[in-house]
């Protein structure tokens, strides 16, 4: 240090003097000091959660390695990959009370790492990349971490993933969910998490022991374990939610028969053709405009332009010429 | 070799998930390292945002590997430093990496124009304004409570009374961190001017 510095005979005088010339130092502005926080909280609670899990997975690993060796072979976890720099994550559809980083929802919002989403009585979907459908029912609130990565605080998070490949970890307090072509929802509450898989498979991971559930099954995991298997109907009420806050159909150009496919995939039912000209009918039928109403809601106005007609009976959508 | 035993203390309890050691490591470390960020990033907000929220959630990662061989702060700037030089070459902006007043040797001799009071010089002017940043520098270093209260006392006037009052702890504590405050801000300011970065966060 320099003694002849004039900072060493610093007075009261001076100390004020320097400190008015320099002004207050600059803050970041509020919004974004809140998205940062709600990204680094998330990432906290998880690491901290993922801690305590390896904690435990450690200690099952020591009396599991007594017992048999070849169980270490089916603890491996699945290697990380890197996100995309460039995905978009934008509000699609909402309805009633949505806050966005603690401000409330507006049109074409985009969801930037780190942004915090909170329905009250309020429901939203969103677009997660080029083909995941996200929907948040009532009550939920969820943290985008990164491109590939969400962390359901609590409440539930229906997940769509389409026909894509894109993946998508939601991280709870209780562990995490990643999936394999499905449609599934995940609920999170304080002391337990439940999985429901529509369709497709989803893989749970527990610290460092990893469980499946498949089409039709429920999980339930509670403080990092598996407690309890069920079963659900795709068409079961549970979907109810979601189906009420699907993305609007972008009909303008598409055919009839990917509507029904549309409607079908929503609903949980399945799809048959009476005939095969009602197929055909289907098939070469194009549309105009957006759907806007519920699918199921939406099908007797749309069938009415055309020669067909739908009937809905035991999981089944049964369409047929008039 | 000093430990930051308060520091320590702190990242082991937020490795337990203590959630107050959390709202206090951010309430401590954001604005300044937001501030850190920005000033290297060319004022940018939303970059630093992205930057500031990498390194901060790089650090909690690696917070079993924090010793408290160097203040909390200044092991987040080094993560940070790291962080906005992956950044600028990712943008192809690195050859443009801003090099900052208190990033260069010949600091001494900007730290002197304060002396020199207003000048007509740009020059003269330019390095007014990288002194005068540099005192904000030199608050950011000192432990977050002793720069919000030289700030609170000199720049918005408060009286001591209430800054006790901010700061919740009586008026004699509060007069006695005042002192202490000053003490480390001449010391923190000096070393700043003297040393140069090699020492800087």
């Amino acid at each position: 240090m320099r003694n002849d510095h004039p900072m060493n005979e610093l007075t009261d005088e001076l100390l004020e003097s320097l400190l008015r010339q320099a002004g207050p130092r600059p803050v970041a502005p509020q919004d974004i000091a809140a998205r940062v926080r709600s990204g680094v909280e998330a990432h906290w609670e998880a690491t901290v959660a993922d801690r305590r899990r390896r904690r435990l997975g450690q200690l099952t690993v020591a009396v599991a390695a007594s017992l048999a060796l070849a169980f270490l072979t089916l603890l491996k976890l699945p290697p990380a990959t890197g996100p995309s720099p460039a995905l978009t994550v934008s509000v699609v559809r909402a309805a009633g009370e949505v806050m966005v980083d603690g401000a409330p929802l507006v049109t074409d919002t985009r969801l930037k790492p780190g942004s915090r989403l909170v329905t009250g009585a309020g429901r939203v979907a969103l677009r997660w990349g080029a083909e995941l459908s996200l929907r948040l029912d009532e009550e939920t609130t969820v943290v985008r971490v990164d491109d590939e990565t969400v962390h359901l605080r609590s409440g539930q998070l229906y997940v769509d993933s389409g026909n894509g490949s894109d993946a998508l970890t939601i991280r709870t307090k209780h562990g995490r969910v990643s999936h394999v072509g499905t449609q599934y929802l995940v609920l999170a509450r304080e002391d337990r998490m439940n999985a429901l898989v529509r369709s497709g498979r989803i893989s749970v991971s527990l610290g460092q022991a990893m469980v499946f559930a498949d089409k039709g099954e429920t999980l339930e995991i509670v403080t990092g374990a598996e407690t309890n298997r069920g079963t659900v109907e795709a068409d079961s009420e549970r979907w109810t939610w979601a189906r009420q806050i699907a993305p609007p159909f972008d009909a303008d150009g598409r055919t009839l028969a990917q509507f029904l496919d549309w409607v079908a995939r929503e609903s949980g039912l399945r799809l048959r053709f009476g005939s095969g000209e009602a197929r055909a009918i289907a098939s070469r039928s194009t549309l105009r405009g957006s759907v806007t109403l519920e699918p199921m809601e939406a099908l007797p106005i749309v069938l009415e332009t055309s020669d067909l007609r739908a009937t809905v009976t035991e999981g089944t959508i049964l369409v047929d010429k008039r | 070799m000093t430990l930051h035993s308060e520091d320590r203390a702190m990242a082991r309890r937020l490795i337990r998930g203590d959630r107050r050691a959390f709202d206090r490591f951010f309430r401590d470390n954001f604005p300044r390292l937001f501030r850190f960020a920005i000033a290297r990033l060319h004022g940018d907000e939303q970059a630093t945002a992205e930057v500031v929220l990498k390194s901060l959630n790089k650090a909690i990662s690696k917070l079993d590997q924090y010793r408290g061989e160097a203040a909390m702060f200044t092991w987040l700037c080094a993560i940070c430093r790291n962080d906005i030089v992956d950044h600028l070459r990712a943008i192809g902006r690195y050859r443009e990496h801003i090099v900052l007043v208190e990033d260069s040797p010949e600091v001494q001799a900007v730290v002197d124009s304060l002396a020199a009071g207003v000048s007509m010089s740009p020059e003269a002017n330019q390095n007014r304004r990288d002194a005068l940043r540099l005192i904000q520098v030199a608050l950011d270093q000192l432990p977050p409570s002793y720069g919000d209260a030289l700030e609170w006392k000199y720049i918005e006037g408060f009286s001591v009374a209430e800054i006790a009052e901010r700061l919740c702890v009586g008026r004699e504590a509060a007069q006695s961190l005042l002192a202490r405050a000053k003490r480390a801000f001449r010391e923190t300011y000096s070393a700043l001017t003297a040393q140069g970065a090699e020492t800087l966060p």
